[in-house]
């Protein structure tokens, strides 16, 4: 048969077969959604089964999620989410679930508790994940937030930091005679235990990332301050340094081997570190100036502080051994207390406007500056190990005293500690082996 | 007039012109005459779109019989009534019987059923699994999977090329359409009177006739006779010539009968597009239409990932591939194709993946479906972070 082929056709052909190779694909057209949004993921639970241990851990893990503001708790009835079976999936959906933990709580022959959990995702009913702890029934908050922790860290794939804990200093009696104590406690409030009698005034607390050494400073009767270091397992006490002049704001390096402060000779203030194996300090500042309040960055290589060498206080950044600072903080109001974030992304700090004081967050360059909180008096910010929450204290004027609250790097939602008495000076520990 | 010898100028150039003229008659008569120009090839530039449009036709167009493929309106005025001459039509090829380039589906006149495969009627799903859901197979008994397999029904049920070639006395239109438009230049040559000669024999027997017939009626006049039966043309003002079947109108008709059949894309009434035949493309999907679609999906899946949560400082942005129905359900399970093992990325694409699931099904508005296969079978979204 003949196939005649017209030129034109033949034009058409070439001119396919040139092009080919460059003709976007239809299939291969991305569709660009954006947004990022702030929604909640919806997690309905299902009543652990089992005896009182179970109900313990039911309840602690939904506070749990209720406070970490990026999980929304449901509640499910077991019919709707057994721990044996797979979950009812259509109900759930209709109760708008993305996902739907189960679990049950049962105790061993050696009188140990075995409690499991299981996280499933309800679009697909696929079991995202499950494990299972074995221990007494003492430990049964700590299951919880451990299973809080797995769960949150499956759903956001951002660490957990349930399973921690905080020190702070825990205030009593009256305001011209307060009794400052040394105390810790659960990030929930619960299992509060003290660590000093209350005979010494003691202030800025700080974890050691090792979790087991705290640094705080201490003020003698004679008024002598005095830079300490508590084991917080076996409660030994030891002097970090007694330095000529007042000494501030000491904090651990990331690496827990260096302790950071500040010491005032004279009318000036600056920056000193020390090696906790040799003793040996450093001079990291030499201006006549306060320079105090500082903080490593994750990775150690660099410090924040703040500085009044420009006129006011404000937040500066330099080399972790010393050197040249550059300041990040131009905003109105004076800057204090930077803490660097354990993601190394934020800077928070405290701010005084006017007559209030803010909390906020911003970028390590000084930009993104964000409020989270203010009003009275707010202080002392404090970050969760996973770098999504600060605690920090405020003090809502009248007669009352200082409390703890909690707030997310977004400042969405807010939320008290709740304490035994009056506290303040928070610090966050690292999450718990 | 007097010439002067004293002035002898304007008999010189007399001479001269006239020496001048016949010297340019002699020399001009003699020269070559000039080649003609070169014959000119015209070059439509065709791009690969086109191409493909000449075969497309649309799904939902009206079912139309099979008629002459006419791209413009003629001429009314150039139609006159049916011509007389119905023996012209023998000698002037008809115009193919199917109008459509390829049979149409359900049309009583298509020559063969080369059976256009329906896409709804699809085929067995468990023959081949679809790319996407290659790695996880699904049970075969839980959906059919027909868009995935249509291309290898459609390569099945596809008519055979010898069939295909037996059909082809094809397109009357097109391929003439291009040889006409390959030489241009060529003079339209006026179509071929039918061979006036053997008219004019044919009529000078009916004259002869005639003139027969009028010689037994005592009218002998045989010159006058034999002028019309040697020059068929009846001359001007001579209202004795016979009345000839053969005149100019009957060319004039021949031609414009010949000009739809050389040139097929003229005609009474511009064809509607035929319905879709399966193997050609679908229907042509314009920016326009695409930018439309890609809006309509983009706004049915954003409410579902703008409500995940997202906690910022993440610059990956999950790609999911997946693939839908023509009734919008997800079909098989829509995939990460830039997966990460970072923990914090990792969640985001099971977010991404997630909000697929939960936006799904998604109805498909009716204009779209024509442009199913190209724009709306698979779908690719890249779920981007604005935090």
């Amino acid at each position: 048969m003949i196939c005649p082929i017209t030129r034109r056709a033949a034009a058409g052909l070439l001119a396919g077969a040139a092009f080919a190779p460059f003709a976007p694909a239809r299939a291969g057209r991305i569709i660009d959604v954006k947004g990022g949004g702030f929604q909640p993921v919806n997690i309905a639970v299902a009543p652990f089964v089992g005896d009182d241990a179970a109900r313990t851990v039911t309840s602690v893990t939904l506070n749990n999620f209720k406070r970490s503001v990026f999980l929304k708790p449901l509640e499910a009835p077991t019919s709707m989410a057994p721990p044996d079976t797979t979950p009812d999936l259509p109900a759930l959906k209709g109760l708008d679930a993305q996902f739907v933990l189960t679990g049950r709580s049962l105790r061993a022959a050696d009188g140990r508790l075995k409690t499991e959990f299981r996280l499933f995702d309800v679009t697909t009913g696929e079991q995202v994940a499950g494990q299972q702890y074995v221990t007494e029934s003492a430990n049964m908050r700590r299951v919880a937030h451990l299973i809080s922790d797995a769960v949150f860290s499956r759903i956001t794939g951002e660490k957990g930091f349930f399973d921690t804990r905080i020190v702070f200093v825990d205030e009593s009696g009256a305001k011209d005679k307060r009794r400052k104590r040394l105390a810790m406690m659960d990030q929930d409030g619960a299992n509060v235990r003290y660590l000093t009698r209350g005979d010494e005034l003691v202030v800025t607390p700080r974890f050691s990332p090792s979790s087991l050494d705290v640094t705080y400073m201490a003020f003698t009767a004679e008024g002598e301050p005095k830079v300490l270091l508590m084991n917080i397992e076996n409660g030994q006490h030891e002097v970090v340094g007694n330095f000529p002049g007042m000494t501030f704001s000491p904090r651990f390096s990331p690496d827990g081997q260096k302790v950071i402060m500040s010491l005032s000779e004279g009318s000036n203030t600056n920056l000193y570190a020390m090696d906790l194996r040799t003793r040996t300090t450093t001079r990291l500042t030499d201006t006549a100036a306060i320079d105090t309040a500082p903080s490593y960055s994750p990775d150690g290589s660099q410090i924040t502080f703040e500085s009044d060498r420009g006129g006011s206080q404000q937040i500066y950044v330099m080399g972790a051994h010393g050197g040249a600072a550059k300041r990040i903080s131009f905003g109105g109001g004076r800057y204090s207390t930077p803490v660097w974030s354990p993601k190394g992304d934020y800077i928070a700090f405290t701010k005084q406007n006017g007559g209030n004081f803010a909390i906020g967050v911003m970028k390590t360059d000084g930009s993104g500056e964000r409020i989270l909180t203010e009003g009275f008096h707010n202080e002392g910010p404090t970050w969760a190990p996973n770098g999504l929450f600060l605690m920090f204290f405020r003090e809502s004027g009248g007669g009352g005293g200082p409390k703890i609250y909690m707030v997310d790097v977004f400042g969405r939602s807010e939320s008290l500690v709740p304490t035994p008495g009056f506290a303040s000076d928070p610090a966050w520990g690292p999450l718990q082996d | 007039m007097r010439v002067s010898r004293s002035e002898p100028g304007f008999v010189v150039s007399l001479i001269a012109h006239a020496g001048l003229f016949l010297a340019a008659v002699v020399l001009f008569g003699s020269a070559e005459k000039f080649e003609d120009a070169p014959e000119m090839i015209p070059i439509d530039v065709v791009s690969d779109s086109e191409l493909n449009s000449v075969t497309k036709g649309e799904k939902t167009a009206k079912e139309v019989k099979p008629s002459p493929r006419v791209d413009r309106v003629a001429d009314k005025t150039d139609l006159p009534p049916e011509p007389p001459l119905n023996a012209a039509n023998k000698d002037v090829p008809a115009p193919p019987p199917q109008a459509p380039r390829r049979p149409e589906p359900g049309s009583d006149n298509s020559p063969e059923p080369p059976k256009p495969p329906k896409r709804a009627a699809a085929p067995p799903p468990a023959q081949e699994p679809s790319p996407v859901d290659k790695k996880a197979p699904r049970p075969t008994q839980d959906k059919p999977a027909p868009p995935p397999l249509e291309k290898a029904a459609n390569a099945e049920d596809k008519p055979e090329p010898e069939d295909a070639e037996v059909v082809k006395p094809k397109p009357p239109a097109r391929p003439k359409i291009d040889s006409a438009q390959d030489k241009p230049l060529e003079p339209p040559k006026p179509p071929k009177p039918p061979k006036p000669r053997l008219r004019a024999d044919d009529i000078a027997k009916l004259l002869e006739k005639r003139k027969e017939l009028e010689k037994a009626k005592e009218k002998p006049d045989a010159e006058a006779a034999d002028a019309p039966a040697q020059d068929s043309r009846p001359k001007s003002g001579d209202e004795s010539a016979p009345k000839s079947k053969f005149d100019l109108a009957s060319i004039a008709n021949l031609l414009s009968r010949e000009a739809p059949q050389r040139r097929a894309a003229t005609g009474q009434q511009v064809s509607p597009a035929s319905l879709g035949a399966a193997e050609g493309a679908a229907q042509k999907l314009s920016a326009s239409m695409e930018s439309r679609i890609a809006a309509y999906i983009h706004d049915h899946y954003h409410p579902c990932w703008v409500s995940t949560l997202s906690l910022g400082g993440v610059a990956y942005a999950p790609v999911v591939e997946f693939r839908l129905s023509r009734e919008g359900e997800l079909e098989g399970r829509p995939r990460l194709i830039n997966g990460s093992a970072n923990p914090v990325e990792r969640a985001r694409g099971e977010q991404a993946l997630q909000a697929v699931r939960r936006c799904s099904p998604m109805k498909i508005p009716a204009d779209f479906i024509p442009y199913y296969e190209e724009a709306l079978r698979d779908i690719t979204i890249r779920f981007r972070d604005e935090r």
